[in-house]
Parts: C-alpha cells; sequence; structure tokens
C-alpha cells in the first residue's frame, strides 16, 4: 500500500494545499449537514404539527351513532377523533343560569333540563376550542384519558354564579329524572358568546352548557345515543379523501355531511412544508455547487501534478494506485473536514433551526385564535391546550445524527471520488513522457 | 596388393550451435513523428540499433536531433509511430510498457523529475518500493542512505526535501533513485549535465561499473565529449539518423564521422557472458574514488 503511504506524505508535505482542500471540505460539508439538518427538523416538525394541527373533518349524518363514530378511527390515517353526544340535565345542587323576563327557564316554572350537557370524547378537536373562539380558564378539557371519567368542564358564569371551582363536586340528573351523575370539576372554560337580550330556555343559555366524558353523557341521555357530529383530525388535507371513502363505507353515502377545515393546517404546516422545500433546494444546490467546486479544485490539482503523475509511471507504478493515491488525498481530507462540519452542526445547528423554524411560528401566531382542552391551567384570557391549532408546537429539535453524518459523508467521497477519478482517468491515458513534458 | 581403406568413419552428428541470444534491447526500424496540428515533424527514422548487456553506451548529437526522444523510446516512456522495441526479443507493446519500465529499465531525467513534497531518501524509497526492488540487508532505507552517501549526500542532505537541494544535489538523488531501481537497462539523459567535474567523474565510474561488473545496459545521452569517451560504444543521432563510431575517436568531438548502423550489430561477448569476460574498462578516472553502490538483488516475487 505505497501509495497511501505516498498519499500521506503529499499531504504532509503540501500543507497549505491541504489547508485550503480541507477549508472547502468543511463549507460544503457544513453547508450540506446544515441542509439535511433543516431538512430533518422541518420534517420533524412538520409531522409534529400534522399530529397537534392537522386537519380537522367533521363528519355528520342522520342516525349517526358513537359507536359508529368509532368506527371511523382508522389508525395510520385518523390522529385523534371526537364526537358530540348532546343530552340535557338538570342540575341538583346548584342553579342554572337564567335570561329572566317572560318565556325564561327557571323563574318558577320547572324546566324538563336546564342544562346542556354535551358529552364529548376530546374536548380540543370541538370547533369552538380549536377555532379558539372558546379557550379553557382554568383547569383542564376532557380528553381520551377521561373516557369513564366522572369529570366535567362548565361555563364560567356557571362557575361564578354558584361559586363553583375546579375540584367541586357537581350533581346532575337526567331530564326524565331517572338517572343521576356525578362529576368531578376538571375544568372552566370562557364561551364568548354574550347571554342573549331576550328571554330564552335556560338549556339554550351558552352560560348552561357542560361538556362531560361520552359515557356520562349516555348515562344522562334519554333516547337513542344519536350524536351531533364527530371531528377527525387527519394529518394533512391529502388523507381526507381517504376518510370521506372510509365514512362512506362505514356511514352509507346518502346525507353524509363532510366538512374539511384546513385553515390551522395552512396557517401552521404550510410555512414549515416551505422551510423543508428549502432546505431540500439547498442541500440539492450545495451538492452540486459542491460537486463542481470541488471537481475544478482536484481537476486543477491533477493537472498540476502531472509532473508527478508522469515520475511515477515513468517509475512503471499502476495506474490505479495513482488514482487510489489521488483518492486516499482526498478522501483523508473529506473525513476531517466531515467531523469539523459534524462539530459545527452540533454547536450551531439548533441556533440555524430555530432562526429557520420558529421565525414563521412566531409571525403566523397571532393571527390565528385557537382554544382547547388537553391541559392548561390559565386565567385572564385563558389558555391553548394541548392540540389546539396554535398550541405551540415542539421546539424544532435540531440534532447531528449517524443517518445525517452518513448522507453528507456518502455525498463528500461521492464528489471526491468523481472529481479524483475522471480527471485522473483523462490524465493516465496519456504517456508519461507526455506528461513530464507537459510539466515541464 | 590391395590397399584396405578404411571404413568410412560414422560421422557424428552434428549438434547445432545455441541460437545467438537477443540483444537486452532492440530498436527494429524505429521512426518517430510528433505531430503539431497540421505540422508532423520526424524525428527518428528507421532506426536500428541493439543494445547489450554489460555495455556503457553514449548518444551524442546537436540539440534537437532527437536524443531525448530515443531515450523515451527506449526507456519504454512512449510508443514509436514505427517499428518496434522490443527487450529480450519480447516487443514492448505485448510485454507491456508499464512492466518494462517497472522491472527493467529506469530513467534518468534531465529534468532530475523528483517528488518535490518528498525528502531525498523518500524519493529514493519510493521508487524502491514502485519497483519492488529489496536490497540485500538492512532494509530499504538504510540502503537508499548507503546509495546518496555513495553519491556525496550526507544524512542531513538526505533528509531534507529535495526542493531545499541545489540543482547538483537533485541531480544525485534522480540518480540514486535510478540506481536504486536495480533494472537491467539504466537510460539517462544528460546526468553530468550539473556536477562538478570530481562528481561527474564518479558518477561516470559508476555507470561503467553497473555496465561492466553488474552487466546492466547503461544508454546516457550527452553532449559530453568527456564523458562519450569513457563510455564502450559512442553513437551519434543526427537528423534522426542513428550512426556509430568508435569509442577512440569519440572523444574529438567530430560529429559525422561515425558510419551508419542499419544492420543489426552484437557485441563480440554474448550478453550472457560472465562480465570479467567483457572488454576491460577504461581505467578509473583520478575523480572516482567514491563507493561504488552495493548490487541490489531484486525480489523474486515482486509483481
Amino acid at each position: 500500500m505505497n501509495f497511501v503511504k505516498r498519499a500521506g506524505l503529499s499531504l504532509s508535505g503540501r500543507r497549505s494545499r491541504t489547508a485550503a482542500l480541507l477549508g472547502v471540505f468543511v463549507v460544503i460539508c457544513a453547508l450540506l449537514l446544515g441542509g439535511f439538518l433543516l431538512r430533518g427538523a422541518a420534517a420533524r416538525q412538520e409531522a409534529d404539527a400534522q399530529r397537534a394541527v392537522g386537519v380537522d373533518v367533521t363528519v355528520g349524518r342522520k342516525g349517526l351513532t358513537a359507536d359508529l363514530a368509532d368506527r371511523l378511527d382508522v389508525p395510520g390515517l385518523v390522529h385523534r377523533y371526537t364526537a358530540e353526544l348532546p343530552v340535557r340535565a338538570v342540575p341538583r345542587g346548584f342553579t342554572p343560569l337564567t335570561s329572566g323576563g317572560p318565556g325564561a327557564g327557571g323563574g318558577g316554572r320547572r324546566e324538563r333540563g336546564a342544562l346542556e350537557v354535551h358529552g364529548v370524547r376530546d374536548l380540543g378537536l370541538l370547533l369552538p376550542f380549536s377555532y379558539g373562539s372558546t379557550r379553557i380558564t382554568s383547569g383542564r378539557g376532557i380528553g381520551p384519558g377521561d373516557a369513564g371519567a366522572h369529570v366535567a368542564v362548565i361555563e364560567r358564569r356557571l362557575a361564578e354564579r354558584n361559586g363553583l371551582a375546579v375540584g367541586d363536586t357537581l350533581r346532575l340528573r337526567s331530564a326524565d329524572g331517572r338517572r343521576s351523575a356525578v362529576s368531578r370539576i376538571v375544568g372552566v372554560f370562557r364561551d364568548p358568546t354574550r347571554d342573549p337580550a331576550r328571554p330564552m330556555p335556560s338549556h339554550m343559555l351558552p352560560g348552561n352548557l357542560l361538556y362531560v366524558p361520552m359515557a356520562t353523557a349516555r348515562r344522562l341521555g334519554t333516547g337513542p345515543a344519536r350524536v351531533d357530529r364527530a371531528v377527525y383530525r387527519i394529518g394533512s388535507p391529502d388523507r381526507a379523501e381517504r376518510l370521506h371513502t372510509e365514512a362512506a363505507r362505514v356511514l352509507g353515502g346518502g346525507g353524509l355531511r363532510f366538512t374539511v377545515n384546513d385553515k390551522a393546517y395552512r396557517d401552521q404546516v404550510r410555512p414549515i412544508q416551505r422551510v423543508g422545500a428549502f432546505a431540500d433546494l439547498v442541500v440539492h444546490v450545495i451538492a452540486l455547487a459542491g460537486a463542481l467546486i470541488l471537481s475544478l479544485l482536484v481537476t486543477l490539482q491533477v493537472r498540476e501534478r502531472r509532473g508527478e503523475l508522469g515520475v511515477l509511471l515513468a517509475l512503471g507504478e499502476k495506474k490505479w494506485k495513482l488514482l487510489g493515491q489521488h483518492v486516499v488525498e482526498v478522501a483523508a481530507v473529506a473525513l476531517p473536514a466531515l467531523a469539523l462540519a459534524a462539530l459545527a452542526g452540533a454547536l450551531g445547528g439548533q441556533r440555524v433551526g430555530d432562526a429557520f423554524l420558529d421565525h414563521h411560528g412566531d409571525g403566523d401566531t397571532d393571527s390565528r385564535s385557537s382554544s382547547s382542552s388537553g391541559s392548561g391551567s390559565g386565567s385572564g384570557s385563558g389558555t391553548v391546550a394541548a392540540g389546539a391549532p396554535d398550541a405551540p408546537l415542539a421546539a424544532p429539535t435540531v440534532r447531528v445524527g449517524p443517518a445525517d453524518l452518513g448522507r453528507v459523508a456518502g455525498i463528500a467521497l461521492g464528489i471526491s471520488l468523481v472529481a479524483t477519478v475522471v480527471p485522473g482517468i483523462g490524465v493516465l491515458r496519456l504517456h508519461p513522457r507526455s506528461l513530464l513534458l507537459d510539466a515541464a | 596388393m590391395t590397399s584396405a581403406t578404411p571404413p568410412p568413419s560414422p560421422t557424428p552428428p552434428s549438434t547445432p550451435a545455441p541460437a545467438p541470444a537477443p540483444p537486452v534491447l532492440r530498436l527494429a526500424d524505429v521512426s518517430h513523428t510528433y505531430s503539431d496540428g497540421r505540422r508532423r515533424t520526424t524525428v527518428l527514422k528507421g532506426i536500428d540499433q541493439d543494445f547489450e548487456r554489460g555495455t556503457f553506451y553514449t548518444v551524442l548529437g546537436p540539440s534537437g536531433s532527437g536524443k531525448t526522444t530515443l531515450l523515451a523510446l527506449a526507456s519504454g516512456l512512449e510508443n514509436p509511430t514505427r517499428g518496434t522495441v522490443s527487450f529480450e526479443g519480447r516487443d514492448l507493446t505485448e510485454l507491456g510498457l508499464g512492466r518494462y519500465r517497472n522491472r527493467h529499465a529506469a530513467t534518468i531525467f534531465q529534468q532530475y523529475n523528483l517528488l518535490t513534497y518528498m525528502t531525498a531518501l523518500q524519493n529514493v524509497t519510493t521508487a524502491m518500493e514502485i519497483t519492488g526492488a529489496t536490497p540485500p540487508s538492512g532494509g530499504r532505507r538504510a540502503h537508499a542512505l548507503r546509495l546518496l552517501d555513495s553519491l556525496g549526500l550526507d544524512r542531513a542532505e538526505a533528509t531534507r526535501n529535495v526542493r531545499r537541494l541545489s540543482g547538483g544535489q537533485q541531480q544525485r538523488v534522480a540518480i540514486a533513485r535510478a540506481l536504486a531501481c536495480e533494472v537491467d537497462l539504466l537510460f539517462a539523459d544528460e546526468p553530468t549535465g550539473n556536477l562538478d567535474e570530481d562528481t561527474a567523474g564518479g558518477i561516470v565510474e559508476i555507470f561503467r561499473e553497473l555496465a561492466h561488473e553488474q552487466g546492466k545496459c547503461v544508454v546516457v545521452v550527452t553532449h559530453s565529449a568527456h564523458l562519450a569517451a569513457r563510455s564502450d560504444r559512442v553513437l551519434t543521432l543526427r537528423r534522426g539518423r542513428l550512426t556509430e563510431r568508435r569509442a577512440d575517436t569519440a572523444g574529438t568531438g567530430a560529429p559525422g564521422t561515425g558510419r551508419p548502423v542499419r544492420s543489426r550489430k552484437t557485441q563480440p561477448t554474448s550478453p550472457r557472458t560472465p562480465p570479467e569476460t567483457r572488454p576491460t574498462s577504461p581505467p578509473t578516472s583520478p575523480g572516482t574514488q567514491r563507493p561504488t553502490p552495493p548490487p541490489t538483488p531484486r525480489s523474486s516475487g515482486r509483481g
């Protein structure tokens, strides 16, 4: 392997040239790695955003039941879903809101059910919450983990009227008075709808709306458990067609209401996709530019070293060993450059990723409204919950992984190989005397 | 009376004389033409020349006469445009120019052509590694140091980058590199041009000893009549044609007195003849007290 030894001697004997080549390689590898890291981070954040934001599809049909809605929860297609089962209930031990005036409920005439109780599986998916018009002001919402739990989320006005807070207990009775339920308040929400000026039945007042898990609503319901609608969160708009097909198969096509809401997706995911596409472009442009720059550099070097090639050929050195020497030299520069680029990526990649991926998020948050259900314990204007469209996405993680390094190494070495072998073959086709004469 | 005539004795079957061994190098009807756009220049015209082992040749000729081209063709650096060059009876194109250069021929270039990122020592050991030459003892480094020392380069100079050596020192490194390769044919293009008289005399003695004691064929292109006078055979190249003149007239420097060498000639001694049976070499000149480089057997298993 004397050509490897020669490569080492050549690198150490031409320090300034080696340093220049190393510098070029570091820049190219760093840019390539940056592109890959950015693309990876954008892809991860896009996937997170698709899960968190996604596209909400509302499915409705006459005769839709909670069981049928459950059957549309197709694994791999639907990230989250909820059904909304409205029932009426009678409060026990607390007073519902009334609108006052003639025709208003609660003024002495006993209503069949003064409270509107909605059974939900995932409160954050309901339109008022996902749009952000309604917000959790205290505690949390109802999520899939609450199925079977005795919990409730009540409106702020009802809570204030009765001095209720998170942790208190509510007693409810079905409209026919046959069944009752006890629920612990886990959250208080604020509906911005004002109380009506005209008298209205109590159950129609926005303050008399409660959310409970599906099981509680079923228990309090008096008729068949017909759900108003079901909301499914899917990753991207292009999956809506598949869900539609599935809904038509499960529910039947007749009278099916199918509404796709991708505003939040467009607001949040598209910018991330643009960053990803930009990163893709960066990777390709850098790979191409890097290949050209390195090819030119190495080609010039090979031409400059014609004399050396001629001497070695005159000594009877094999051509593949001469090419091997040049490849080893370039690879020996490319690998440390890759290590330096990886170090730079580990140190500065996060900042670059933040600069690219957070920038669009900051700009867009204000333009959206939102809300939700999962968690949150804020007060005042309320907090958004996990799963709401403008719930802050997890900060993009920009980390140098073996796959990224492998890709960059592959590209760098590929460029080195091509840049060395192609001009090398051209030169080595000549006789040694021609090379020596050219070099003289 | 009859005289009995003895019956004819049976004639023993005549044993065929052994076929003469081919010369170590033969140029047969070699012509070479350069193309420069539409212009074609024929540098060598129908050269026929045999080169024998154990002989020190010099090639004289005015500048531009094609001496370096002749050397390039003979050393396998290039193919002739017409004719054949053969080593021990094998056409070089059949043998492979690379293989020929690697195993059988070494060249000392006029421009030295050293590897400039290496030290003098590394230049020599690299050549040994490439050609697979194995010194008898002490390893390649030690042998290279001995060679360089024999040419007047001490250890400090040997371990210095060749760019930091003078022209004469670089020329000696180039010579050491060629000697280290231990080949059958040694070609040199103006090898003493940058050397002082003493060193040049020492180099000439080394060439003579390589030819006469180690049985190598040494071909030197030179303008030096003094060097030519020390060689066994002097060839003159003029207008693309090679002629030979007697060595005893070579030193006069009178060109054109040679005779054409269209017909192949063979040495009086066979190439296989032991060196001691070859013509004795001229006496060693005063400036040649340097030690002769030790012979370097080539490894049998190199490829």
